[in-house]
């Protein structure tokens, strides 16, 4: 460890123990706090011999002294507008950590968002009966869920009733407008059995300056309930972003995330997702488009603990100039885990000279009765569809513009029909063209 | 409105055009007939100035301008369309899309207002008509699993759309049955006028029935070694290529 480093991880320490001695908000996290305190100071910052930090270094982020998160304020703030948010149902947001819901709406028909700190009332489910957090992700296995749970002060618990079919997206949005701040946004989730819904995250940075973000989602899904996420991730240029997401599904229970990461300086976004019931079934997508110097890293891990579970991944990457990305995708089929259905494929454009991508399938299986594949393309744009463009009097930039959105189409298409799209594509879009501006392969 | 003069070529390395002399006037049609291997694809290739294709000599004249000074998507909007031999299939892009922005393209060369969703869907909608393709075909990727006859009908109507002053069809015939054929024939014919010109290149005779031609050639070995009319396609479909070849040694 450097010293940097070092005065990073003593400053964390310190700013947990003062949560944990003043009387902790959140009482379910008093287990997992501890074995939080634990990892950061025997671990400290992953460092680049650890295998799952191979591509990804933390560096830069230790030259920054980042301010810890500080306790919830009083004041009542309002819920930050965004093109998502406009045309969601019920609504809630994390702004700097403080938990913020739209009094109108903020319990809803089949769901409701409530702050995790908040006292428990007769009406209202607490957290600590959703039995979610802090029994879902595990601290000691990573560094940015260790963080968040040293440090978390408040967050967002959701509830989706049993059976409830909601229509209109649910949306949270986060927001760090504070530079060099750290902050640890949370969130538990539990779709009770029988619910569908759709859950759209917004994760935002606005102004300027350094943000460091460590997200951990806790999902459980119960039987035959079938939750969406959509995680839009916005973050400025100078940003490090994490999102964690932890996620049990019973039996029957269905999963799908879709991650769009189109901004941050370096992103990190681990996914966790243990089929623990029969016929559950997971799919993650996820688009990742990069430009200038950024840094995206997805990693995976899909356990298949039972028997007759399904498991589809897509992630499509666009890097352009001398922008990065790691995948790594990691499926483990316990021995009982007979009649496992999984699908891997991680398809890559490379726009830029100088953008890399390195991705890696790491397959366990411990059963035989089972069906697994896996693939992974790095190519760029097809010559013969820029000609066939070009030859219908498509200028050449243009051209690139549509074959590069064709190739992220696959991904907008497969969220759910009433989240707005159109506002997904525009900030697509703009992601886009962004990472194919300087390029002229 | 098009020369060529003792044109030269290559494909990659290989030189595959030995001199070719040939003039379209507006309101022509002409065929270019030839066994595999004469240079047919790389003449339409050049005159659609796909990179990899490449003039050793001579020159291409296209309304007096060196043609192949000019981009590929400065010749479609000049008016030249190439259809392809195998349509590109493009996923996650739509044809309607596509097709919108093409003829966009070339109706701001010309100074003409875009057309905007409305506008464009009545056009596109009478054009389909006339190749008999189904609607649904604008809402899909463009030409993805689309069969041999509906990429080649997506191809005649993306030229009705275009309306090019000179048309070159590449093997358009190549994979259609009897019925395909003759649809994808008249949507050819409909564009037939006084001010544009067409290149029709085939192997087989077949396709002239349904286009006929006022000028055929022969390419063989990289040169035009005859040129006559109509009847010259007759001819060769009863003999053969080898009675050119013969002829020629």
């Amino acid at each position: 460890m450097t010293s940097a480093e070092r005065r990073s991880i003593s400053g964390w320490l310190e700013a947990s123990a003062r949560i944990t001695e003043r009387g902790d908000a959140l009482p379910a996290l008093r287990e997992a706090r501890l074995q939080s305190v634990t990892a950061l100071s025997e671990q400290g910052l992953p460092t680049r011999r650890q295998e799952s930090w191979k591509y990804t270094s933390l560096a830069e982020i230790a030259k920054i002294e980042w301010s810890a998160p500080a306790d919830p304020g009083e004041d009542v703030l309002s819920l930050p507008s965004t093109p998502l948010s406009r045309q969601a149902g019920l609504k809630a947001g994390l702004v700097d950590g403080q938990f913020v819901s739209d009094a109108e709406s903020s319990d809803g028909a089949g769901a409701r968002f409530e702050s995790m700190a908040k006292v428990r009332t007769s009406e209202s489910v607490h957290v600590n009966d959703l039995e979610v957090l802090g029994q879902v992700a595990d601290p000691k296995l990573h560094f940015f869920t260790a963080l968040n749970t040293a440090l978390v002060r408040d967050g967002v618990c959701l509830e989706i009733d049993r059976d409830a079919q909601i229509t209109s997206p649910l949306h949270l949005s986060i927001t760090d407008s504070k530079s060099e701040a750290l902050s640890c946004p949370r969130l538990a989730v539990r779709a009770r059995a029988g619910s569908r819904s759709t859950l759209v995250i917004e994760h935002l940075t606005p102004g300027d300056g350094p943000r460091l973000s460590a997200f951990v989602s806790e999902v459980i899904v119960e039987p035959q309930a079938e939750l969406d996420l959509v995680l839009v991730q916005r973050g400025g240029a100078e940003s490090f972003l994490a999102s964690n997401l932890y996620a049990q599904q019973e039996q029957h229970g269905q999963l799908r995330v879709h991650t769009l990461t189109l901004g941050g300086r370096l992103v990190r976004n681990e996914v966790v997702s243990v089929l623990s019931g029969q016929g559950a079934a997971v799919d993650l997508r996820g688009l990742f488009i990069g430009s200038d110097e950024r840094h995206i890293d997805h990693q995976t891990t899909i356990d298949h603990a039972v028997s007759h579970c399904t498991s589809r991944e897509l992630y499509k990457g666009v890097l352009g100039d001398s922008s990065r990305g790691v995948f790594c995708g990691r499926i483990i089929v316990r021995p009982d885990a007979q009649k496992t259905d999984s699908q891997q494929s991680n398809p890559n454009l490379l726009l830029g000279e100088r953008a890399e991508i390195n991705t890696q399938p790491q397959l366990e299986i411990y059963a035989d009765d089972v069906r697994c594949s896996h693939g992974s393309t790095i190519g760029r744009l097809d010559p013969e569809a820029l000609f066939y463009l070009r030859s219908r009097a498509i200028g050449p930039e243009a051209a690139r513009a549509m074959l590069t959105r064709g190739f992220a189409q696959e991904i907008v298409d497969s969220i759910p029909q009433h989240v707005d799209r159109t506002e997904i594509e525009t900030l697509i879009v703009e992601a886009l063209a962004a990472a194919t501006s300087r390029d002229s392969s | 409105m098009l020369e060529i003069k003792n044109l030269h070529a290559n494909a990659g390395d290989e030189p595959i055009l030995r001199g070719i002399d040939l003039e379209i006037a507006a309101g022509e049609v002409h065929a270019v007939m030839g066994p595999n291997g004469s240079g047919k694809s790389t003449l339409s290739n050049i005159l659609a100035g796909r990179p990899g294709y490449s003039v050793t000599d001579g020159e291409v004249l296209y309304s007096g301008q060196d043609l192949t000074q000019i981009e590929p998507e400065d010749r479609a909007r000049e008016g030249i369309f190439l259809a392809f031999q195998y349509p590109v299939e493009i996923p996650g892009v739509s044809n309607n899309y596509f097709l919108k922005a093409s003829v966009n393209a070339v109706r701001a060369h010309r100074g003409e207002p875009e057309l905007d969703a409305m506008e464009f869907l009545t056009l596109s909608q009478e054009k389909m008509k006339i190749v008999d393709m189904p609607t649904d075909l604008m809402n899909r990727s463009i030409n993805e699993g689309f069969s041999g006859g509906e990429k080649k009908r997506n191809e005649v109507l993306q030229m009705l759309l275009l309306e090019p002053k000179l048309s070159i069809l590449d093997e358009t015939d190549s994979g259609l049955d009897i019925d395909a054929l003759r649809v994808v024939a008249q949507g050819v014919n409909s564009l037939r006028s006084p001010e544009r010109a067409m290149l029709v290149i085939t192997h087989y005779q077949r396709l002239l029935d349904y286009i006929v031609p006022d000028h055929v050639h022969v390419l063989s070995g990289g040169r035009i070694v005859r040129s006559g009319g109509k009847e010259l396609a007759l001819e060769l479909e009863e003999k053969g290529y080898g009675w050119i070849e013969e002829t020629n040694a």
